[in-house]
């Protein structure tokens, strides 16, 4: 299979934000769901996060694609336009949404034993709209990765 | 894999030209050798300044390199 070093280097890219985002996702869901988590706990997630980027970039860049890229001619501009193209539209199309469903977010009461009434909360509550965004950042930049990947096996 | 309407005679014209490699062609038209190979697929269609580039290699006119197919 005839690959570029340019395309080694999107499909190692490609390769690290799937890991990375698995991991992230994986791992605050499991500390304390998704609803609310401590500075602390965020803290170490970050550094665990970028310390697994960049070790899994040395290894694949070391392993893969040591040769550096040819300068960037038309077809390497044309794709990589689609696919900034396609990842803009996936992130504002997933931003819509986020803040449609911000918006719709049902009210939940909070009544005390006695019954009266305490007060009232969202189901969305700031962890998980942060969450969501950032699983929105992680698809709208798979995709793009993935368009880019994509024009290019094409030909 | 799609195909466009623009064809081309690049990889004939390579062999008649001193059994150019697409390195070469590539080196000299300033594009990459992926560009030349998706080039003589059939796969990419290229600007007009590198068409003009390609038939300057070769020193032939631009409708001897590429053709368009209205079919």
């Amino acid at each position: 299979m005839d690959i570029s070093t340019r395309e080694k280097n999107i499909w190692i890219e490609f390769t690290i934000t799937a890991a990375v985002s698995t991991y992230y996702f994986y791992s605050s869901y499991r500390l304390s769901g998704w609803t609310q988590i401590s500075s602390y706990e965020m803290g170490i997630l970050v550094r665990n996060v970028i310390i697994l980027s960049i070790v899994t970039s040395i290894i694949l860049y070391a392993l893969f694609a040591r040769e550096t890229p040819e300068q960037k001619d038309e077809r390497d501009l044309a794709i990589e336009s689609k696919g900034n193209a396609l990842g803009y539209y996936s992130l504002t199309i997933l931003c819509s949404l986020l803040i449609g469903a911000i918006m719709l977010s049902e009210g939940i009461l909070l009544i005390a034993e006695s019954g009266a009434l305490i007060g009232e909360t969202s189901n969305l509550n700031s962890a998980v709209a942060m969450h969501l965004i950032l699983i929105a950042l992680m698809i709208s930049a798979l995709f793009k990765q993935a368009t880019q990947l994509f024009f290019y096996r094409r030909g | 894999m799609a195909k466009n309407r623009i064809e081309n005679k690049i990889r004939q014209l390579r062999f008649e030209n001193g059994q150019m490699t697409q390195s070469e062609l590539a080196r000299k038209a300033g594009v990459t050798r992926q560009t030349i190979l998706s080039l003589e697929a059939c796969r990419y269609s290229p600007s007009l300044e590198l068409a003009f580039r390609i038939a300057q290699v070769f020193q032939v006119p631009l409708e001897e390199v590429f053709q368009y197919s209205s079919n």
